[in-house]
């Protein structure tokens, strides 16, 4: 059997269903990146996004293997959230917290403090990129969140809004503020930005 | 002034989940506001330098997750 790269997600996952492991490579490789980073950018650790990921894509195998998977064409945005709340998880362990809500139904991991960034990570960058994952990982959770699902999760403000339970003005919202504060934080440290081309 | 609305169409136009009537009124309403062009300009910007932040897994991640796939 031979695999097409340009098969949607929903006909690779039908083709790994009946036993095509290229298909699920493909799947994979498409995918690896987006989900990688974006735990990365939540968990601001390398090894905590590569295990992030690894369990994410095992869940899909998981899933495909019993099958448990329901196809409704948002296969991206199901390996997100998994990788998402994966990342959260994370943080709550490492910050020894309880999982809770507040009284308005508010889920606590808003007001976590993130980790402590991993020095070690960045060794070999350039420093433009060192500045941006930190910029990223700092922004107010739910503009981090916004921006990671868009940006890097490819999912669109609809399905962000869907999936934060916020109106799409409210996302959009988000979405401007964090690129402003980005963009901020880039004329702060003068990194080959110029601010006279961007108003608030 | 530039309208809230118009600031946050500008995201959606950026990520092409405008309609095409409304990207196009956007569009036109660019070529004469300055204002308004320099904020796609600056937002086009950032979002070029985040796309520097992707990151790839180790080859070693990948493998071990291509080896549980196995039937």
């Amino acid at each position: 059997m031979k695999t097409n790269y340009r098969a949607t997600d929903a006909e690779l996952l039908n083709q790994y269903r009946q036993g095509d492991e290229r298909a699920f490579a493909t799947l994979l490789n498409r995918h690896k990146s987006r989900i990688y980073t974006t735990a990365y950018l939540i968990l601001r650790d390398k090894y905590q996004a590569e295990d992030v990921m690894q369990e994410t894509f095992m869940k899909v195998v998981d899933n495909i293997k019993a099958d448990r998977y329901v196809e409704e064409g948002k296969f991206v945005q199901w390996l997100v959230r998994v990788a998402h709340n994966l990342s959260i998880d994370k943080i709550r362990k490492r910050n020894k917290m309880p999982i809770a809500v507040t009284e308005d139904g508010v889920d606590i991991f808003n007001q976590l403090q993130f980790a402590q960034k991993d020095e070690d990570v960045f060794g070999g960058k350039t420093e433009l990129l060192k500045y941006i994952r930190e910029y990223v990982a700092e922004l107010p959770e739910e503009q981090r969140q916004v921006l990671l699902m868009r940006h890097f999760a490819g999912m669109s403000f609809k399905e962000i809004a869907e999936f934060t339970d916020v109106s799409i003005n409210t996302a959009l919202g988000r979405m401007r503020y964090a690129l402003i504060n980005i963009r901020k934080k880039l004329s702060k440290h003068q990194l080959a930005y110029d601010r006279n081309m961007y108003q608030t | 002034m530039i309208e809230t609305c118009t600031k946050l169409e500008l995201l959606q136009y950026l990520y092409n989940e405008l309609d095409e009537p409304t990207s196009r009124h956007l569009k036109a309403e660019m070529e004469h506001d300055p204002d308004l062009r320099k904020i796609h300009i600056g937002q086009v910007k950032v979002l070029r330098i985040l796309d520097s932040a992707w990151m790839e897994p180790r080859k070693l991640a990948v493998e071990q997750i291509l080896a549980y796939s196995r039937y």
